[in-house]
């Protein structure tokens, strides 16, 4: 047949020898493999093995990547990246392989997808060629890595979905049908990248731009395009809705969370200079340790490569003055512009533009390092813009009379050969292999890597012992750590994440509660690992803790332990033991009475004010009870919404309340920053009438803001009161018009006080500096007022007013806290970080005001006011009674003479009777020989008494008996897969709480259910029990379907008001016996109610891509007939 | 009065959208931010780029003209980069980014009018 056809098959040949010329690039990364090898690490860790994700990846919970349990972003990256892996194991093949696969696919299938898209647009032999190569090779692939497996899917997908765009709105009829299926067929090839939503920017960039330049230059039909945008962009959300609806419901909580924890920006590294050439990567001069992280990089600015780099530009540009009325080269060269603009961020010239779009339009701020999201776009008008350049001086070159006039044909061809030669030398690291980072400097180390066998054993052996069990990695280590394997391993994450099935618990950016435990148990370990440490891991639900002494822990954090120091730390703790050693794998074990299970009914329930942070420090208080639940004070709220608890036992922690001391509030320092408003209009007339219109509309303006609203009435008395001082008050008006600003600012103060608003106290202090200066100004005369009883009434009134707001909680000092019951307590105070017994006291339950003073409350005031026993740095307590007319001074001051002084503070006016002061003050930092006294210049003082006052931190611990025996429901529990969990509860005749160890989420809900069959028969290959068999917990085998899957479908959970978060992570629920029908044996489903929202994406997609198939071969069919 | 003050609009208008003038005055403050400034401002940059357009606009062959100057300052480059002057190396590239701009914006425009034209 091929010899019949040898003429038409030599054709054939000869048209498509760019392509075959293209495909032949594949050997290109050959250069790169070496055998018994991969390639990987850094970012790109998952490389060690990315198919052990793809079970992980199927579910919208995921205890995988996040500690304990969460929502990701990274879904997306199941295709298709992971099944890619999973596919080719399923096969057999060897990892080895399956990269070697990819990373040719990767690097020549955006050739082949450009190739097809000039052969639909600009159907020319050397611009196919060119802008293959130069869209396979080049520096953004040199800066970014062969193996890079966001960007690069998008350098696949971009061509063939711009040529169905181009030809989708040039279609006609009900032809746009077809090129709109087939972009969203494309779209799936970049599925995996968009886990970086900005990374695949360049597409719509370059697709926008398109249609603006189709409708306004081209004078495309309006209605017809859009149509068509419409109906691609809905292909593209039912092809990709499998991943879209799970990413869009976790994108906000989790871009807040990487937003306020991700610091990294390369908003514009350098200037538009390298960014011409395709440089400008945040990296390309920059290193760490002794080397930069592109050796290579300084040869870019020698006078070949320098040269070779923008003559390509040159060239590229070019395009547009050798075939000025193409639109297409109009087209290419103007996004060429836009890919620039873009890439280069914030740098000069016109930054300032990128810049504002950063700041102000939402969701810019993920364009943080610009360079890598746009530079795609330029490169692809450049490959293009370039190819044009080359085939039109070929051309031109082919028709010079010296090469028509000698006949000669080939010599012209010279010219793209040399092209294609710039394009392979400028990108030269690609083929001798330094695009590859083979170094070893200090934590970076070689992309080459072999996983060490002993890896792999105690990964399996893990998995047989319980598959379930969370695995603390050891010792500290974050992001960008070595391992000193065969040849070295450099990684952003623990390899453990991917090498071992179990989930992992490691050093993470802390967005969850479990994240910030996890931390404060690492931070410990400098500290020898306390037993409060090891009492956390019990309630993470930690089985295993993993020693790698293969971790390079020089090149980690400044208090990581050398393997060394951490096997004397871990041997030494009472409960942890050590089980197996593989190579330097290190296994420890908590011991069965310090473990908590996944799930667990607690016996004793803790509610406590301390902070997550403290939350070790609770176990100072409990004893030797493991089998605890502490609810911390942001689940407390929820917490008086249950049912009152079963034995509760409270462990209170009351922190000092920042105390407010008299030396930081000075009345005169505010009074001093008063400043009277200028006022020109006189009462009565016109312009004052205007003028309090005018007034009237600001007041109500801006009375929805309390704060504002009490400024406004102060600023208004005061102009009051330069309204009196300029044109006096005869009838009073003026004066009165004060008062009722005073009125209205003090009541506003009470509701600000009421609603414990935190702007309270400054609010306070400008209210009584206010009125304390009018008051002032009116009493000394300054202001000629007519009637003094009514001054003296209002301003009595107003000291009364403030000193009984003077006597709250907030201005006062002392802890102040909140009980939930009434009851004895016993009370500790912390010193030294000891816990000292303070005695018992009796409480009632709300509100608590409480002052510890030192020596029993004894009086330190001496002879002649001296305070005797006066300490530096410590809190007192002064209080006195006194009586103080309106036109007399008083203060008081405590020093050591009239200009050394420690305190000072000016008395109000009494209003004829006796008052109590009380406030608090700070002694110096140093010991003085001077005595300190107590002076003041008011007739009348009573009691005046000094006490020593206690601020350490304050523990209340409940003493409670136990009014009956509270019987343990015996637990049953069975994981399905990551997001259905199966419970058996037997003997509950109580309500009672249950413990669920992942990651609180609103997700999670708990059906009741009455399973006619036991589901665990046959379902488990394990058993383990605990505590005496009151749980018991059986592993078998992960099940993305099961015959439960429709099980809770058309039930109600039982109601979410007991979902409390736990332990300072988990989840909680008080369960009921009217929740449960009253049985008391029964089945439990707790599920992830979010992954039903995964199912019915997958479900669209699905239909959605196999009717676009049996739709497009359907018109393939009908061509063909 | 009144025809005097228009004629003196008119003819300051005249002057200032005469084309040798606005590319007398955008080439000499190109020229000026190159040889004589120290520090780089967008809003200098972004006022002389309109400037130099309008004037690009006015002339025939604008975008021509542009693209070229554009090349010129792109090779120019490398021989900048090779003697270190760094600031200008940055200012040249900038005003290369700008002409391409108007070169390109220029063409478009040109593609649009004949569009025009053929409906």
């Amino acid at each position: 047949m091929i010899f019949f056809n040898l003429r038409k098959n030599r054709k054939y040949f000869f048209n498509n020898f760019p392509l075959i010329f293209i495909i032949l690039f594949a050997i290109v990364p050959f250069i790169w493999f070496r055998t018994g090898t991969l390639i990987g690490g850094g970012d790109n860790y998952f490389l060690l093995n990315p198919g052990a994700l793809t079970n992980f990846f199927i579910y919208s919970w995921n205890n995988k990547i996040v500690n304990t349990g969460g929502v990701i972003l990274a879904i997306p990256n199941l295709f298709p990246l992971l099944y890619f892996w999973t596919f080719f194991q399923s096969l057999n093949f060897s990892l080895e392989i399956i990269e070697k696969i990819w990373i040719i696919f990767l690097f020549v299938l955006p050739g082949i997808t450009i190739y097809y898209l000039i052969s639909q647009i600009y159907n020319r032999f050397w611009v196919k060629i060119i802008a293959s190569i130069l869209w396979m090779i080049n520096l953004f692939f040199v800066v970014a890595g062969p193996f890079q497996s966001t960007i690069k899917p998008i350098f696949i997908v971009l061509p063939l979905i711009f040529s169905f765009w181009v030809k989708g709105l040039g279609s006609k009829g009900n032809e746009y049908l077809k090129y709109a299926f087939l972009i969203a067929l494309s779209s799936l090839i970049c599925a995996s990248s968009s886990i970086n939503p900005p990374a695949l920017a360049s597409i719509p960039l370059v697709l926008i731009v398109y249609l603006f330049f189709y409708l306004f230059i081209e004078k495309g039909n309006i209605f017809r395009s859009l149509r068509f945008a419409l109906v691609s962009f809905f292909g593209y959300i039912i092809a990709n809705l499998w991943w879209i609806i799970i990413f869009i419901s976790n994108l906000f909580s989790e871009a807040k969370a990487i937003k306020a924890t991700t610091s990294f920006s390369a908003l514009g590294e350098g200037f538009i200079t390298e960014y011409f050439r395709l440089l400008g990567s945040w990296g390309w001069t920059s290193g760490a340790y002794s080397m930069p992280y592109y050796p290579f990089a300084r040869f870019y600015n020698e006078p070949f490569l320098l040269a070779a780099t923008f003559l390509i530009t040159i060239l590229v540009f070019l395009a547009v003055m050798l075939k000025p009325k193409e639109k297409l080269v109009c087209f290419f060269s103007f996004l060429a512009l836009v890919g620039l603009f873009f890439s280069k961020g914030d740098s000069y010239p016109l930054g300032s533009v990128y810049n504002w779009m950063y700041k102000n339009i939402p969701g810019f701020w993920t364009f943080r390092e610009p360079f890598a999201k746009f530079t795609p776009v330029t490169i692809f008008a450049y490959s293009i813009l370039l190819g044009i350049s080359t085939e039109s001086i070929y051309e031109k070159i082919k028709k010079w009379t010296f090469f028509v006039k000698r006949k000669i044909n080939l010599l012209p061809v010279l010219f793209p050969l040399v092209i294609i030669f710039l394009i392979l030398a400028v990108s030269y690291p690609i083929f001798n292999g330094e695009v590859i980072w083979d170094y070893h400097n200090g934590s970076m180390r070689s992309n080459y890597f072999k996983v060490p066998d002993y890896w792999y054993q105690a990964g399996d052996w893990l998995s047989q012992e319980d598959i379930n069990a969370r695995v603390l990695t050891m010792p500290k280590s974050g992001y960008g750590v070595a391992y000193n394997w065969e040849h070295g391993f450099s990684t952003a994450d623990s390899p453990a994440i991917i090498l071992f099935k179990n989930p992992i618990l490691r050093l993470a950016t802390v967005k969850t509660g479990a994240d910030y435990l996890v931390s404060k148990v690492y931070d410990s370990v400098y500290f020898g690992l306390p037993q409060s440490s090891i009492d956390i891991l019990s309630l993470l639900n930690t089985k295993y803790v993993v020693q790698q002494n293969d971790l390079d822990w020089r090149y980690s954090y400044s208090d990581t332990l050398s393997p060394k120091q951490m096997k004397d730390v871990l041997s030494r703790q009472k409960d942890l033991r050590f089980v197996r050693n593989f190579g330097m794998l290190d296994f420890y074990q908590l011991k069965n009475e310090a473990y908590l299970p996944r799930f667990y009914v607690p016996e004793t329930k803790i509610i406590s004010n301390f902070e997550k942070s403290d939350l070790g420090e609770i176990f100072n208080f409990i004893g030797e009870q493991k089998r605890i639940a502490i609810f911390l004070t942001d689940s407390l709220r929820d917490f008086s919404k249950t049912d009152s608890f079963n034995n509760p036992e409270q462990v209170i922690e009351i922190k000092t309340k920042s105390l407010v001391l008299p030396e930081q509030y000075s009345l005169m320092e505010e009074i001093l920053n008063i400043s009277v408003p200028y006022s020109g209009n006189r009462p009565g007339g016109l312009m004052y009438r205007l003028g309090k219109i005018k007034e009237f509309v600001d007041k109500k303006r801006s009375e929805g803001n309390m704060l504002k609203s009490i400024d406004k009435n102060l600023f208004y008395a005061a102009k009051r009161l330069r309204e009196i001082s300029n044109y006096g008050d005869q009838d009073d008006y003026l004066l009165r018009s004060l008062f009722t600003e005073f009125d209205e600012s003090i009541k506003k103060l009470y509701l600000l006080k009421e609603e414990n608003n935190g702007h309270f106290l400054k609010y306070f202090k400008k209210t009584e500096a206010m009125v304390y200066f009018i008051y002032e100004t009116i009493e000394k005369g300054e202001v000629d007022v007519v009637s003094g009883e009514l001054i003296e009434n209002n301003f009595s009134n107003y000291f009364d007013l403030l000193s009984l707001l003077n006597k709250s909680p907030e201005v006062d000092s002392g802890y102040d806290f909140v009980l939930s019951q009434a009851g004895t307590y016993n009370l500790y105070l912390k010193s030294d970080d000891q816990y000292t017994d303070y005695g018992i006291r009796y409480f009632d339950s709300g509100r608590q005001n409480l002052t510890l003073t030192d020596d029993n409350g004894k009086n330190l005031v001496g002879e002649k006011n001296k305070i005797i026993d006066f300490s530096p740095n410590t809190l007192y307590k002064l209080s006195f009674e006194y009586q103080k007319s309106f036109n007399s001074r008083g203060s008081v001051l405590i020093g050591q003479s009239e200009t050394e002084v420690i305190f000072y503070l000016n008395l109000l006016p009494t209003g004829g009777k006796e008052k109590k002061f009380e406030t608090y003050f700070l002694s110096p930092p140093t010991n003085s020989s001077k005595d300190f006294l107590i002076k003041y210049n008011i007739p009348v003082v009573k009691n005046l008494k000094v006490e020593k006052v206690n601020f350490s931190s304050l523990v209340l611990k409940k003493i409670g008996q136990q009014t009956e025996v509270f019987s343990i429901p015996q637990i049953e529990f069975l994981k399905i897969n990551p997001t259905k969990y199966i419970v058996k509860v037997n003997n509950a005749d109580k309500a009672y709480g249950l413990v669920f160890s992942e990651n609180f989420h609103q997700g999670w809900k708990l059906f009741y259910k009455d399973f006619s069959e036991d589901p665990f028969e046959k379902s488990y290959e394990k058993e383990f029990t605990y505590f005496s068999n009151e749980v018991k917990e059986y592993i078998g085998p992960m099940k993305f379907f099961d015959k439960y899957f429709f099980s809770t479908l058309f039930n109600k959970p039982i109601p979410q008001d007991t979902h409390l978060s736990v332990n300072g992570y988990a989840n909680y629920w008080q369960i009921r016996p009217e929740d449960v029908n009253s049985k008391k044996s029964y089945y439990l489903v707790v599920e992830f109610v979010p992954q039903r929202l995964f199912h019915l994406g997958v479900l669209i997609s699905v239909l959605g891509v196999l009717s676009a198939v049996v739709y497009l071969f359907s018109l393939r069919l009908k061509g063909k007939k | 009065m009144r025809e005097k003050l228009n004629k003196i609009k008119r003819i300051i208008k005249k002057t200032l959208w005469a084309k040798n003038f606005l590319i007398a005055f955008s080439f000499l403050g190109i020229f000026y931010n190159l040889f004589f400034m120290n520090s780089f401002s967008d809003l200098y940059f972004l006022f002389f780029f309109l400037v130099y357009w309008g004037a690009a606009h006015q002339l025939k062959q604008g975008g021509k003209i542009s693209i070229s100057l554009a090349i010129i300052f792109l090779f120019l480059i490398p021989f900048l980069i090779a003697f270190e002057s760094n600031l200008f190396v940055h200012k040249v590239s900038g005003w290369a980014f700008a002409f391409l701009c108007v070169g390109v914006l220029e063409h478009l425009l040109v593609l649009r009018r004949q569009n025009d034209s053929l409906d």
